[in-house]
């Protein structure tokens, strides 16, 4: 009888206190994960100084936004919000040599963008924000997306995805017969690419993110190359 | 009272016994996901708002660097560059470290190298200009700078 007791006690292990456990390591972790918030604005800097071939931009081809110690815009030597900076970018890109005293084209217009070394960094961000989003605006219109869409646009993704592919290329052929007046050139960009319009782009390209005697920027935000980024890198391997 | 009693052996109290289960399922999702910070952040960091971002595609090619006012009120009141658990004493320090993390890439990942810069929103743009000075001194020129989502101005 004795014997039968104790063998019923150890029959099986009493299991509810494991919820308890796992719930105490759940919380734990619970509380430790910090989700990470890898996002941010991205920028390639401008090489090193001594690397910098000088090139001459004609001034009306640049857009120059000051930002001094207080945090106050200087656009085009004049005072301005910066609720209004966004959509002063896009009609100095858009131009297209409208007005006398801007851009003549967008692969020409390049924006300056200088602050002074007080700026407090949460106005610099803000500032390259809105000439960013300016950028994309237009690209997001050249595409034919909303601007959501567009920054949502998930490159890895867009690799298994032929119809955004699909829509890339299209935009691509329709520009050749454009003309250089549309951002969108630079689609197809490609560093080795021997075609020698696309190397014309580039060069070109390649002039415009330069700094020259006009620009002497500290950076230089040309966020043409990553309009061709971005969509490049959803194109399949090119076969010409 | 035949049937009653039946009932009650037919419905007996819900077996708990899935419950560790379900809880250890959610146990190793969050074990999975977690990622212990390596590093203790020594400096003030409240990152700035921004609309544009774009997500971080390859997080083994970045390496962080924080910028921000000490915590410690011991070390003075001027920003600090913290790299991995140190605070910097100056900005050229940085090219050393970056250097270093470099290295610990594969070849081919190397030329992706990323840092991203996570600066207090109060601090002030000379710091992070002169470690941007610096990062293009050694030809380490993409950056993030670390934002939050903030609302769309329009």
């Amino acid at each position: 009888m004795m014997k039968k007791r104790s063998s019923g006690g150890s029959q099986e292990i009493n299991a509810s206190s494991m919820a308890d456990i796992a719930f105490l390591l759940l919380i734990f972790f619970l509380v430790t994960t910090t989700i990470a918030s890898d996002k941010g604005l991205t920028i390639i800097l401008p090489p090193k100084k001594e690397n910098q071939p000088q090139i001459e931009k004609n001034e009306r081809n640049v857009y120059v936004v000051l930002v001094n110690s207080r945090n106050q815009l200087l656009v085009e030597g004049e005072p301005m919000n910066l609720a209004d900076l966004r959509a002063g970018v896009k009609k100095f890109i858009l131009n297209n040599g409208a007005d006398k005293n801007s851009s003549d084209n967008p692969l020409e217009a390049a924006v300056s963008f200088k602050t002074d070394r007080a700026t407090k960094h949460a106005t610099y961000v803000r500032v390259y924000d809105e000439i960013t989003a300016a950028y994309n605006e237009i690209r997001a219109e050249k595409l034919g997306v909303s601007t959501k869409e567009f920054m949502s646009f998930d490159k890895e993704k867009a690799k298994k995805e032929p119809a955004l592919v699909q829509k890339a290329e299209t935009f691509a052929q329709k520009t050749d017969f454009v003309g250089d007046d549309v951002v969108g050139n630079y689609l197809n960009y490609d560093e080795n690419s021997k075609d020698k319009r696309k190397q014309r782009m580039i060069d070109a390209y390649k002039a415009a993110r330069t700094s020259s005697k006009v620009l002497f920027v500290e950076k230089y935000y040309d966020v043409q190359k990553q309009f061709p980024k971005r969509i490049s890198k959803a194109e399949p391997t090119k076969v010409e | 009272m035949a049937q009653f009693r039946k009932q009650n052996k037919t419905l007996p109290a819900i077996s708990t016994a899935s419950l560790p289960d379900i809880v250890f399922m959610l146990l190793f999702f969050f074990m999975v996901t977690t990622v212990l910070r390596e590093t203790d952040i020594k400096v003030t960091y409240s990152a700035p708002g921004a609309t544009q971002l774009e997500q971080i595609e390859k997080k083994s090619v970045v390496s962080h660097l924080y910028v921000g006012f000490p915590k410690d009120t011991k070390l003075g009141k001027e920003a600090r560059i913290q790299a991995n658990d140190v605070l910097l004493n100056a900005p050229n320090e940085v090219r050393q470290w970056v250097v270093n993390e470099k290295s610990k890439l594969r070849k081919n990942e190397q030329g992706e190298h990323t840092i991203s810069l996570k600066v207090d929103r109060d601090a002030k743009v000379g710091i992070v200009t002169d470690i941007e000075t610096e990062l293009r001194e050694i030809d380490s020129r993409r950056v993030i700078y670390n934002a939050n989502r903030a609302a769309d101005a329009k």
